[in-house]
Order: C-alpha cells, then sequence, then structure tokens
C-alpha cells in the first residue's frame, strides 16, 4: 500500500485495443492504494463500461486523459474527454435509453459505470471536453447502534479544539448514540470513514473538549462544489449549558470559513442544535426515510460574505417564485426575463448526472440546453425511477441565461421550486425537486 | 480560438485565494435593494470630508495637469512628513493606500516557506497579501479583544519574519500602550520586522497610547504605517504611507511601485497635515456619536465594543450577512463582521447624529421584524 495522496496518470488512445491497459492501471493502482478486492472489481467494472461506452461514441484519434488517485478512503478515477460540441448529447445519462425498449439498458455504458461506484459526477470541462469522475469508498465496519443510556457528565468549560483522530472517533460514537438517526449523517456511524474523510481534507471536524480531555459535543462540514460549505450540527451531547456549547461550534467553524473562498454555509442534516436567528431558512426538499415514509426537511442557510446584489435570469414562469424567494429572504436582485424569440436552438440538451447512492439522491444540471429538453427529462425520470433512486432535484443556475429556458421543461415535468440558493453557481441556483407521479410527497 | 489550459498556469496558493467583490457603486446598490438613498457606515469614512487645505487643492486643481505623471516617489509629500516626524525623507514611503505599502513590505522581506505572525480578527489584508503571495499567515486568536503579545511570541519562529500589530485594531478598537509595545519589541529582539498599523491613530486621545513613529531610532525593526484615508477623509484618492529605519525603508523601496500615487492625492495630502481644527472636529464628532450610539444600544439590548477609533462593534441577535441585507433594504450599509471572523457582529462607522438616526431606526425595524418572525414561528 502506498502513502496516502498518491495518483498516476496516463493518456491513453480511446480504441478499443487500450481496453486492457486502461483496465489494468486502475486495477493495479486500486490494489496499491489498499482498495479491498471486492470494491477494486467494482470499479474496474465501472472502468471498463465506462472506457468501452467512450470508444463508441466518439470519433476515432481522440485520447483520454486518466487519473487515478488516493483519496485515502476512496479511490477516484478522474477522466477528461474530449468531445465535439455536437457529440455532447451522448453525455445524457439516457443516451440511448428508450424506455419502451429494456434490452437497450445494455448500451447504458454511464448508467452501468454509477451501479458500480459509490459517486459518478459528469461536469464540463471548457475546452478540453467532458469531466467524469467515478469514486469507489473502500469498506469500513460499521458501528452498531447503542442504547444511548445514561446521560454522560455534562461539561461545565470547554476549549473548541480540532479533535485528533481518536477524538473524532469518540465524537462520532457520542453523536449516533445520543442523536435519532434522522440528524445524523450515515458517515457517523462509520467513525474509522469520518477520520479519513477528515485526514484527506474534504471533511473539517470541530470538537469541544474539557480539560479531562473529554467530549461533549461537535460539528462537522465539507465543501459543495466551489462556494458552499455544507455542516453537520453542531451536535452537543454533554454540556452544562449546551447552547453555549452550540454557539460556540458554530461561531468557531463560521469563522474558519469566513476569510475563504466560501460564500456560504448551507445544513440540510442536524440542523436542530443550530440556535435561533443563526441561520436563514432557505427551504425544504422532501426526503424518504428508511421506513417508507416521506418527511419535509428545512435547508438552512449562511451568508458569509456582504452580498453585492446581482442580475439573475429568469424565465417568465419562474419569475413569481423567484420574486418571492429574494423578498422574503432580502436578497436584492434584478430580474432579467428571457424569452425565445424564434432563434435558433440547438436540437439536443445534455444534463449531466451526480449520483450519491448513499443518499439515493440524484441532481441534475444542465451542460448544453437543446430543444428537445422537455423530452430529454422524461427519459431521465423514466430511467431513474427504474433505477429506484428515491429523490431527483434540478439545479438551474441563473447566472446562465441560456438555462432560464429550461423553466417551462422543468414544470412541465413536475419538478417544483423549492429553495434559491444565493450564489450557488455562477448565479443564484433554483434547485427543483422531482415531486410527480411515483416520487415521494 | 487557441486552446487554452488557464489551470495549468495558476499556482495553488493564487488557486486557493478568491478575489475580494467591493461593493458595488451606489447607484446600483440602490436599484438592486430598492432604496433612494445609501448612507454608508461600512467603511470608516469620515463624514466631514477633507480638510479645508485639502478641498481647496481639489478644487483648484488645474485639469490640464492631469496629463502630467505626479512626482514619483511623493517627493515634497515625504518632505514635509519628515520634518513633522523629526526622520529623514528617505525613512518615508508613500504609497496607493496603506494596503499597498502592506505588499511592499510582504514582497521585501519574505521568501519562499517564510511566514507572517498577525491576530485572527484584525484587518484582513495583512493576512490576505502573506497568502496569495504564497507565504503562511500565522494567525494569533486575540485575548479580550485585543492583539495577545506573548502568543504571537511563542507562534514565532525562525521562518517569521514579520509581526503585524494594528493598533488600535479594527475591529475591536483595543490597543497596545507604549509600556507594552515597546516590551514587546524588546522581545522580539530584531528577530523580525514589527509592523505597527496606525490607521487609526489620530482618533486616539489616550495618554498611554504610543506614536510608533517616535520609537523608530530605537527599534530599527519597526516599520509604521499611517493612512490618509481615516482622519484625513482622502479615502477616494488612496494615499497612505511608512515610516522606518533608513536602511530598512531603502530595503522596502526596491519593491515599490513608483509613480502609483496620483498627483492630487499627493497635494491633497500635503495640505490635509497640520489642520488641527479638522482633528478636533472630527474627534469631537466620533465622541459624541459614540456616546450617543453606546446608549441607543443599551437601550435596545446590544451587546457592544466601542474601543478606540471611528467605529463601533455590534452583536446582534441575527446573522451578520442577513442584518447587513436587511439594514441595505433600509440604506444604510453597515460591514458585516463573518469576514472578520466575528460571526453575528457588525462594526459601524461613527457618523454624524442624522446618519446615526437613520441606522438606529432601521435597525431597531430589522431586529423588531426579527422578534416577529420568533413570535410566528411559535
Amino acid at each position: 500500500m502506498t502513502s496516502p495522496g498518491k495518483t498516476l496518470s496516463i493518456r491513453i488512445p480511446l480504441e478499443s485495443a487500450f481496453l486492457n491497459t486502461f483496465v489494468s492501471l486502475v486495477e493495479n493502482a486500486s490494489h496499491a492504494f489498499g482498495m479491498g478486492i471486492a470494491d477494486t472489481l467494482k470499479l474496474v467494472l465501472a472502468a471498463e463500461e465506462l472506457f468501452a461506452y467512450l470508444t463508441r461514441v466518439g470519433e476515432s484519434g481522440r485520447e483520454l486523459e486518466a487519473e487515478c488517485s488516493d483519496g485515502i478512503y476512496c479511490v477516484r478515477l478522474s477522466l477528461i474527454v474530449p468531445v465535439q460540441p455536437f457529440r455532447m448529447e451522448a453525455f445524457n445519462l439516457t443516451a440511448t435509453f428508450s424506455p419502451e425498449r429494456e434490452s437497450d439498458l445494455e448500451d447504458l455504458g454511464l448508467l452501468l459505470a454509477a451501479r458500480s461506484v459509490d459517486r459518478l459526477q459528469i461536469s464540463e470541462y471548457p475546452p478540453r471536453g467532458i469531466h467524469l469522475v467515478l469514486t469507489k469508498e473502500k469498506a469500513y465496519p460499521e458501528e452498531p447502534p447503542r442504547e444511548s443510556g445514561s446521560e454522560p457528565v455534562p461539561l461545565d468549560s470547554f476549549e473548541v479544539v480540532t479533535p485528533n483522530s481518536e477524538e473524532a472517533k469518540v465524537l462520532a460514537s457520542g453523536i449516533s448514540r445520543y442523536f435519532p438517526a434522522s440528524e445524523v449523517p450515515r458517515i457517523f456511524h462509520f467513525p474509522g470513514k469520518l477520520v479519513d474523510v477528515a485526514a484527506c481534507g474534504e471533511y473539517g471536524i470541530l470538537a469541544a473538549r474539557d480539560e479531562g480531555m473529554r467530549i461533549g459535543g461537535g460539528i462537522v462540514w465539507r465543501r459543495l462544489g466551489s462556494g458552499l460549505v455544507e455542516i453537520f450540527g453542531p451536535y452537543v451531547f454533554s454540556a452544562s449549558d449546551r447552547a453555549a456549547m452550540a454557539r460556540t461550534l458554530l461561531d468557531e467553524c463560521i469563522g474558519k470559513h469566513g476569510r475563504t473562498d466560501a460564500l456560504g454555509v448551507i445544513c440540510r442534516c442536524g440542523a436542530t442544535g443550530i440556535p435561533d436567528g443563526y441561520m436563514e431558512f432557505l427551504g425544504s426538499l422532501i426526503h424518504r426515510r428508511a421506513e417508507g415514509s416521506a418527511v419535509s426537511e428545512s435547508v438552512l442557510y449562511r451568508q458569509l460574505k456582504e452580498d453585492p446584489g446581482r442580475s439573475v435570469w429568469c424565465h417568465p414562469r419562474l419569475r413569481g417564485f423567484l420574486e418571492e424567494q429574494y423578498e422574503r429572504l432580502y436578497l436584492g436582485r434584478s430580474l432579467q426575463l428571457v424569452e425565445p424569440a424564434g432563434e435558433h436552438r440547438s436540437a439536443h440538451s445534455v444534463f449531466s448526472t451526480e449520483f450519491d447512492s448513499s443518499l439515493q439522491t440524484v441532481t441534475l444540471r444542465s451542460l448544453w440546453e437543446g430543444a428537445d429538453a422537455g423530452e430529454n427529462l422524461s427519459r431521465h425520470m423514466a430511467l431513474l425511477r427504474d433505477e429506484g433512486m428515491s429523490q431527483v432535484l434540478f439545479e438551474l443556475d441563473t447566472g446562465k441565461p441560456t438555462q432560464a429556458d429550461l423553466a417551462p421543461a422543468l414544470l412541465d415535468s413536475e419538478f417544483e421550486p423549492r429553495l434559491v440558493i444565493p450564489h450557488g453557481g455562477e448565479g443564484d441556483v433554483v434547485v427543483f425537486q422531482y415531486l410527480g407521479n411515483g416520487a415521494q410527497r | 480560438m487557441i486552446g487554452f489550459d488557464l489551470d495549468r498556469l495558476v499556482p495553488a496558493h493564487v488557486k486557493a485565494f478568491d478575489a475580494y467583490i467591493p461593493s458595488k457603486p451606489d447607484d446600483e446598490l440602490m436599484k438592486l435593494y430598492g432604496c433612494s438613498r445609501i448612507i454608508r457606515l461600512n467603511n470608516n469614512e469620515n463624514p466631514l470630508g477633507p480638510p479645508r487645505g485639502a478641498r481647496e487643492v481639489l478644487e483648484r486643481f488645474p485639469p490640464p495637469r492631469a496629463s502630467v505623471y505626479p512626482s514619483g516617489d511623493s517627493y515634497h509629500l515625504r518632505c514635509r512628513l519628515a520634518e513633522i516626524h523629526g526622520l529623514h525623507p528617505d525613512q518615508i514611503l508613500v504609497g496607493n493606500g496603506a494596503n499597498e505599502v502592506i505588499a511592499f513590505v510582504i514582497k521585501a522581506f519574505c521568501r519562499e516557506g517564510d511566514n507572517i505572525v498577525t491576530a485572527d480578527k484584525t484587518f484582513a489584508v495583512y493576512e490576505w497579501v502573506a497568502e496569495f503571495s504564497g507565504f503562511r499567515a500565522e494567525l494569533v486568536p486575540l485575548k479580550e479583544y485585543g492583539f495577545d503579545d506573548e502568543g504571537m511570541l511563542a507562534r514565532m519562529d525562525d521562518r517569521t519574519r514579520i509581526l503585524f500589530v494594528c493598533n488600535p485594531n479594527n475591529p475591536t478598537g483595543t490597543y497596545w500602550s507604549e509600556a507594552r509595545l515597546r516590551k514587546f519589541l524588546d522581545r522580539v529582539a530584531g528577530a523580525g520586522i514589527v509592523v505597527v498599523d496606525e490607521a487609526y491613530f489620530e482618533f486616539v486621545r489616550r495618554d498611554d497610547f504610543p506614536n510608533g513613529i517616535e520609537l523608530i531610532r530605537e527599534y530599527p525593526n519597526l516599520v509604521v504605517f499611517r493612512t490618509f484615508s481615516k482622519m484625513f477623509a482622502l479615502a477616494g484618492l488612496r494615499i497612505g504611507y511608512l515610516a522606518g529605519d533608513r536602511e530598512v525603508v531603502n530595503v522596502i523601496r526596491r519593491t515599490c511601485v513608483v509613480y502609483s500615487v496620483n498627483t492630487l492625492g499627493q497635494e491633497a495630502a500635503l495640505a490635509a497635515l497640520g489642520d488641527g481644527e479638522h482633528i478636533l472636529r472630527t474627534r469631537a464628532m466620533v465622541e459624541a456619536g459614540k456616546a450617543y450610539l453606546s446608549g441607543e444600544l443599551n437601550r435596545l439590548g446590544l451587546p457592544h465594543v466601542a474601543g478606540e477609533g471611528n467605529f463601533l462593534m455590534i452583536r446582534l441577535p441575527i446573522s451578520d450577512t442577513l442584518a447587513y441585507r436587511k439594514l441595505m433594504k433600509h440604506g444604510v450599509m453597515i460591514r458585516s463582521m463573518t469576514g472578520f471572523r466575528f460571526p453575528d457582529h457588525i462594526r459601524v462607522t461613527i457618523a454624524e447624529r442624522p446618519a446615526l438616526d437613520a441606522f438606529v431606526q432601521a435597525l431597531e425595524n430589522i431586529l423588531d421584524g426579527y422578534i416577529g418572525e420568533k413570535r410566528s414561528k411559535a
């Protein structure tokens, strides 16, 4: 096994003759990075499907830039694929999918790859093409659920520290034990994984610790894209003044990000410990719990920078929703209405897809706008229903004028605008959720 | 269009840094926030405007002179400043605002692997310039809202090149006495450059407050910053300066950009110096404004920190960035303090009574609203 953070890179012709070379690289790198045999095989399967698919959909003579890296808790395969704009539609998850013909599933290289890994992200990589990232996580032992038992002795005084790995595990155990499962992300049930995601820098952790080195609570965060930080908590399970500990943890966490490039903090899970007035209510998303019931979960937000105000692109059908949100959130926005005036439009639309299998969530984003957006959405929904994904979100970026045109297709496809994330993309991001037939209410 | 891989060309420390986004001009802000005027209480500007001499310079400036380059090293201004402070003109360097002289000093003394030491909750530019130049900023937590001298000394290592002390500190208004500053300089013992930023020097009326420039003779590693943006109300002309030991300044001068200070700025600054009446009027306005605002904040039950300088910091029961947006809807602009690592705090510039009245009224309004929201949720 290598030391963490190592990367192997290769430029390889996108031709079927090189399939084995590519697959061998992924397999050997994955072994070297300490991935178990079963997980390595899944990653190899995904890599194989993807490579084969890419050789089929593109013109010859292209080279793939591949990078296999050790993410400590995962192995990540990053691919940059040169693509001519007119061939972009091949990167729709549903490129060859027809809901009427089951057999076509065999041709769905992207989908098959997505099934074998924990995350598949597809995004634009201008001007070089498309960027695909496959993430396969290593297996960690799950901490068995424990009785909450007696209340721990509350901490009277404490300091906020970055915990060492043992303290982080104690924190994870405490959170799992004293908080209901619905308020705790799955990662807290895998203390070893929490330590590793912090070690690789994807997550940050702060803990409240007293002089006796006891842990009374903590807060965890991760970066979401370039401008957002997602926080989990604060979780306080042992403090004589719980509110004070929660506030101190939040202040330290917000202070840590105050001078970074992050523009905002978002909380979608574990918000019960957030003091009143600390964050703003953006809206809610509907989640299906394991037992099948649907619950509405609040999305909270806090800006880290003074809002400079901005113009946003908006379709007339979304105007009412946006005006209401901006008024409620006191955001200075100038709405620029976009309406087609008979100009030429590309025939095909392309949506990027981000699968998160642990959350049973798929997030769609627009890579390329085209006249078939409505049909493309229908195809995606049919496919995702078959895949059993319980939550489908679509993020529309109001900073891109061509995306405004997608609003009618989304609204007509039973997507509902749920909330606006200020500066969540190039502009504010409107999060739509599919609430149509078969979706949870 | 040719292919261009920008990503490959950008150093990691620049990639990791985000560009500062200044606020939009007032006309744009009024449109966006739907207000009919903007009262700017965000930048610690002096609402009384420049001293009379500086105003006259601005009014009688002949437009044709705009076509001629300014004095490249602000010659006359340096001579006058040297005379006032009892220094040689070569001990003064004038820059395009104090921000520029911060960059000069860091460029002059830091090389790869070096670091600077400063506080975590202070003026951000020391930290920013260090980090986007590829140097580490060691940040020492404030102690009781003030710079922690022992903490800074403990944080020094053999790669520390500069220690930045903001005296009085922006945004808390705390300060080190002369005795404390001397003790700190003695303990540093020439192991690094000590920069004392005295941007708010002219506002302080405490007997034990040090005049850093007077200490330069004894401590050749001391560099002092002053600005014309605050007390002298020339923020729009961007002009500030540093003073230090002649040899030290000679090193810093090698990294400085000549001709960066415009003619109007140099001449207005020259004319502003020594206007004691302007300083007295401003101090009186700040004193009265601070007393009034402090009283109003006590009435509203809002904790606040009112130290030295023409500003005051308030803790709110709501997010500071939300307060910023709500106040903007009322046409009042303050500085949110999350960027200073004081979440839920705002900093307000002390201004004349009508502006402070407008602020208090707007603040009361937005906090009443908050209480209302809480009640309706319950």
